[in-house]
């Protein structure tokens, strides 16, 4: 009885010690992992902005990371989900940083239709979350979430009255004054405004179109001219205005002409 | 039977309980000291807060059971208080089990580790402990009956 409670005793006095080593090498190895953010690339196209964000993760302690998983969900202010990206990592190897190169997508084609963002500036929330299995042991998460302004591409868009002035001995010019502010910091509105001047029967009379290309953070103040018979003057019922860019168009404003 | 009597007047004489109560002290104040720096450790994690006045309740009565099992020591209350010392430490871990996921916050983050597994192994580590103190326990009882039937012999 004596020998076998003596190696009891021996037996739990090893467990207690692995144990304890374990957890606290364990848990003092979760606090050297060191994670890092570098410089993010931004690629424009069309329908999307990409966003490319090197994350730079450093496993410095004894034990390995398996299955990371880093997720990125973007909101817009209503909390409605606009992107969504995954990047997943099967295992880092203790002693051993690993780049990995995280790609949120924002669906510029989709955020354009929408007219709130058009003219008003907003903000988004960005949901960051990395799930992990540190040595196979200890499920580990972290989560973060930041806000990401979102500038409007015509904010302040007003249009002025049409005025008149002599084209030529044979039409006349219709001036209308535009004015907005490119609020984006991501992307320039290149592109052109189209004035459409229209009669009672609904026809296209006469029409315009000036070409812009308005870079982040700048106003844009410009004239539109329209070009029409002096004899359909009194036809003019209304004029229309549309915004033709890479990324989106609008239109048509319509101003009732009396 | 002499030999029963003196065995008694030395166990309680008044130099080995001073020395035990020294030794009992010591004891516990080492247990209270390590308490001390893992709850200014632990401090930063918001998962052990709710918990914090169950691990004072627990670690109080802990250092009372190591302070008594120290004084009783060769005594039948040393096993019991063993036993039951064991008993409260397999039911303490198996109680914050349930919070075995905690949460911490790191400037902008919030860390969350699922330490359910740690619980288990210091869980099977009480139970291990538990099955000790009940065998030193039977082995206590089984001695001493032994002496009580070897006097018993000797007495015809």
């Amino acid at each position: 009885m004596n020998v076998s409670i003596r190696a009891m005793s021996w037996a739990t006095r090893f467990f207690w010690l692995l144990a304890l080593a374990v957890t606290i090498t364990c848990v003092y190895s979760v606090t050297l992992i060191q994670i890092g953010f570098g410089e993010p690339m931004i690629n424009l196209t069309e329908e999307h902005l990409s966003i490319t964000l090197p994350i730079t993760i450093g496993n410095e302690g004894y034990y390995i990371i398996a299955g990371l998983n880093v997720t990125t969900l973007l909101l817009d202010n209503e909390n409605n989900q606009i992107s969504e990206a995954t990047t997943y990592v099967s295992q880092i190897p203790p002693q051993n940083n690993a780049t990995i190169l995280h790609n949120i997508s924002l669906p510029l084609d989709e955020i354009m239709t929408n007219m709130e963002y058009l003219f008003d500036d907003s903000n988004f929330t960005l949901l960051g979350s990395a799930q992990l299995n540190y040595a196979n042991l200890v499920p580990l998460s972290l989560e973060t979430n930041t806000t990401i302004p979102w500038g409007a591409p015509l904010y302040n868009f007003a249009t002025g009255d049409p005025t008149f002035n002599i084209y030529n001995i044979t039409h006349l010019g219709v001036m209308v004054p535009i004015d907005f502010e490119n609020h984006s910091p991501y992307f320039s509105v290149t592109g052109v405004i189209r004035v459409e001047l229209i009669n009672s029967a609904y026809q296209v009379i006469g029409e315009g179109t000036v070409s812009m290309d308005v870079p982040p953070g700048a106003n844009y103040n410009g004239q539109l001219e329209a070009i029409i018979n002096p004899t359909l003057i009194s036809s003019i019922e209304q004029v229309q205005i549309l915004v033709e860019t890479a990324m989106f168009n609008y239109g048509p404003i319509v101003i009732d002409y009396d | 039977m002499i030999n029963l009597t003196y065995k008694k007047v030395s166990r309680f004489n008044k130099r080995k309980i001073f020395l035990r109560l020294c030794k009992a002290l010591f004891k516990s104040a080492v247990v209270y000291i390590l308490f001390s720096i893992f709850s200014m450790v632990v401090a930063p994690f918001e998962g052990f807060v709710g918990y914090q006045p169950l691990s004072i309740a627990f670690v109080a009565i802990y250092i009372c059971f190591i302070f008594i099992i120290e004084l009783t020591r060769g005594t039948v209350f040393q096993h019991v208080f063993s036993v039951a010392n064991s008993l409260l430490i397999v039911a303490y871990i198996v109680h914050i089990l349930n919070v075995g996921v905690i949460n911490a916050s790191l400037e902008e983050f919030i860390l969350t580790m699922d330490l359910r597994f740690f619980f288990s192994v210091f869980a099977i580590g009480g139970f291990l402990g538990f099955a000790k103190n009940m065998l030193q326990f039977l082995n206590w009882m089984n001695e001493r009956e032994e002496i009580r039937f070897s006097n018993y012999i000797k007495s015809l």
